[in-house]
């Protein structure tokens, strides 16, 4: 079963999210709030796949794709974002993010997504 | 399925009484720059949430809520105590609107809402507010 982390420190775009995953296979979906909780969550679940919000107090969520890498994990990430301006795709890349979900997020996007990465 | 939504929706209206209290308590004092960066942060996910469960009075208010605070932030010698009072006049309105019974759909909240989009839009785009008052 695969393990996805979502990071995100809207508790209603979590469980939207959790809301708009497929229902046809079993998925373990672990949650995080900000840099702290996604480090922690991370390394004790070692998920395949990382959503990442990228407008989160105190740290977005590329500089937290840049402390989960550091930490050790071996993920695909993906950023969930309403801003695509060039600098934030630039940070983006930076930070290894293999793909951007623009917001809102629909099941549509996500499937896409796991998808794509054979999840 | 009614289920789930029910439970999104009252998940919305926590996080939307959550961040409007922060958003409140910033505006004790005049706030400085760092305070109308939070102040920007909390209007900006509440736009985020209220987009994505289509919250749409919230929506309305909360983006121009977000951008008036970032406006706040750039322009030297604000905010006034003016502009502090507009800000508590949309949080106020943004509670009724994140309402967890119909808030979203509240028809009655449109003159008002329109009002206040109306006062912010008329200072960030005229910059009359805070000058000679």
């Amino acid at each position: 079963m695969a393990t996805i982390l979502i990071v995100d420190d809207s508790a209603t775009s979590r469980l939207l999210f959790k809301a708009h995953m497929p229902k046809d296979r079993p998925f373990q979906v672990v949650e995080a709030d900000d840099l702290h909780s996604a480090l922690q969550k991370g390394t004790a679940h070692q998920p395949d796949l990382v959503f990442l919000d990228y407008n989160m107090p105190e740290k977005n969520g590329t500089d937290i794709a840049h402390a989960l890498r550091e930490a050790g994990l071996d993920a695909a990430f993906f950023l969930l974002t309403a801003n695509t301006q060039e600098s934030v795709l630039e940070a983006a890349e930076a930070a290894g993010i293999q793909g951007i979900l623009e917001k809102p997020i629909t099941a549509e996007k996500i499937q896409d997504v796991l998808q794509d990465s054979g999840v | 399925m009614q289920e789930q939504e029910q439970a999104i929706r009252s998940a919305f209206a926590a996080e939307a009484r959550e961040r409007l209290a922060k958003a409140r308590g910033e505006l004790d004092a005049i706030p400085g720059n760092a305070a109308l960066d939070r102040l920007h942060q909390e209007f900006d996910s509440l736009h985020g949430a209220a987009r994505a469960v289509n919250c749409r009075n919230l929506e309305r208010l909360s983006r121009a809520a977000a951008e008036f605070a970032r406006w706040l932030r750039r322009e030297p010698g604000r905010p006034t105590p003016a502009h502090v009072e507009l800000l508590q006049q949309g949080i106020t309105l943004m509670e009724h609107a994140a309402g967890v019974r119909d808030g979203c759909e509240r028809e009655d909240l449109e003159a008002d809402i329109l009002h206040c989009l109306g006062m912010i839009r008329d200072k960030t785009e005229r910059g009359t507010f805070g000058r000679g008052e």
